[in-house]
């Protein structure tokens, strides 16, 4: 496990992987596999000597907490104009969500139990919040490999998802253009915006009410225009406090005993099974799309469904201008990205639904 | 559903049709919401006259 550790330290520091997570959890994987460490729950001469990454663990992950403070953390960071001057990019982010249940029905034919196998399909959220979320909620055992395989997919966007856009579309769909006509969205609109999704959820997917709830009230806080100070700091200030603690603490769940088994092995395969879909449920969307409108879509921007954000809005954005120089998706992209991002939270909502009756 | 079971086949497949069910229908209700926002709060146009 010190290897792990510090290979994810090798990757946070020179591959620029998700660093602010990957360190924490890397150094966290050390600590936690030093011989009787006092750093997690030890029982020594049948006395309990409660470790300081439990406390944190039970205070900050078991009971959800530090997932929905990020959130505010992302909600604030978040511009939703892009989608909200084109309202059916939102389709996009649905589509992309397909890898989640393709690897639900993977995950179950490999033998996980219904519990693990929905915590491992979230991967697909590729949303860290939501996959930590989601994978507590249901008490997986696998809640150490999962957020390091989200994580590190999220960070491997770059190069996960060009190969697929590729084989799953021709030049000449690459080469699509999409008008951007500016913005005309009214402040009303950004305001009313997160409150009404907010309720949206609620009705139709309760148990997605925290997340898209707290992702909302961050974007509330951004867009009001009233509270420019804690929009602030929700951004940098409490994101950057939780995303440090929650590498940590996550680090709890990642012992050898638990840690280094077939089953992790699958997990990290799963997960990139839950990418691949999710990519390709975007793009093929965009396909089955452009045979039924005038205006046609570029296909790749389906690759931006997914939650990683900004990284499959730029992919995407690269890939256009690698085909064609004057071709800018950013804003087609980042709109069905940010699209993502809320259904995403949603499909975690969704999924929870289903399987918790 | 029974979690801490492997769940058949038939059951998975049942939650992935319905899963992308509901996302599609709550993706659809917010782009309604969206669309008549911005329909509600655009600013009208007045025609000049001279």
């Amino acid at each position: 496990m010190w290897a792990i550790g510090g290979i994810l330290i090798y990757l946070a520091i020179k591959k620029d992987m998700e660093p602010s997570l990957l360190l924490p959890m890397g150094f966290g994987a050390i600590l936690v596999n030093i011989p009787m460490s006092g750093a997690i729950t030890q029982i020594i001469d049948g006395a309990k000597e409660i470790g300081v990454l439990n406390v944190l663990f039970d205070g900050g992950i078991a009971n959800e907490l530090f997932p929905l403070l990020l959130f505010i953390g992302i909600g604030a960071m978040i511009d939703f104009e892009p989608l909200l001057n084109n309202p059916k990019l939102m389709l996009f982010g649905a589509a992309a969500q397909f890898g989640i249940f393709a690897t639900l029905v993977g995950a179950s034919a490999l033998g996980f139990p219904l519990k693990d196998a929905a915590s491992i399909a979230i991967i697909g959220a590729a949303d860290g919040p939501t996959s930590i979320f989601v994978a507590n909620y249901l008490h997986s055992n696998f809640l150490g490999p999962i957020i390091i395989a989200a994580y590190s997919y999220m960070a491997l966007v770059p190069i996960v998802q060009p190969p697929i856009v590729k084989l799953l579309t021709t030049k000449k769909e690459r080469l699509i253009r999409m008008e951007y006509t500016g913005s005309s969205v009214s402040q009303a609109t950004k305001i009313l915006f997160p409150i009404i999704v907010t309720v949206i959820a609620g009705i139709f997917a309760p148990r997605s009410v925290a997340l898209v709830g707290f992702l909302m009230f961050g974007n509330l806080i951004r867009e009001c225009g009233v509270l420019g100070s804690l929009s602030e700091t929700a951004q940098k200030v409490l994101a950057n406090l939780i995303t440090l603690m929650l590498g940590l603490t996550v680090a709890a769940n990642m012992q050898a005993s638990s840690f280094l088994t077939l089953q992790t092995l699958m997990i990290l395969g799963l997960g990139l099974v839950a990418f691949i879909f999710d990519t390709a449920g975007g793009v093929v969307f965009g396909k089955v799309m452009n045979l039924f409108t005038k205006k046609k879509v570029n296909p790749m921007i389906g690759a931006a469904g997914i939650s990683a954000f900004p990284m499959a809005s730029r992919v995407v954005h690269k890939m256009g201008l690698a085909e064609d120089k004057t071709n800018h998706l950013l804003m087609h992209a980042a709109g069905a990205n940010v699209a993502g991002q809320i259904a995403s939270v949603i499909a975690g909502g969704v999924l929870l639904s289903l399987i918790v009756k | 559903m029974n979690l801490e079971a492997v769940a058949p086949l038939s059951d998975t497949m049942g939650i992935l049709g319905l899963g992308m069910l509901g996302i599609f229908i709550v993706t659809a209700a917010i782009i309604i919401v969206i669309t008549l926002l911005n329909l509600i709060t655009s600013p009208t146009k007045k025609s000049k006259h001279s």
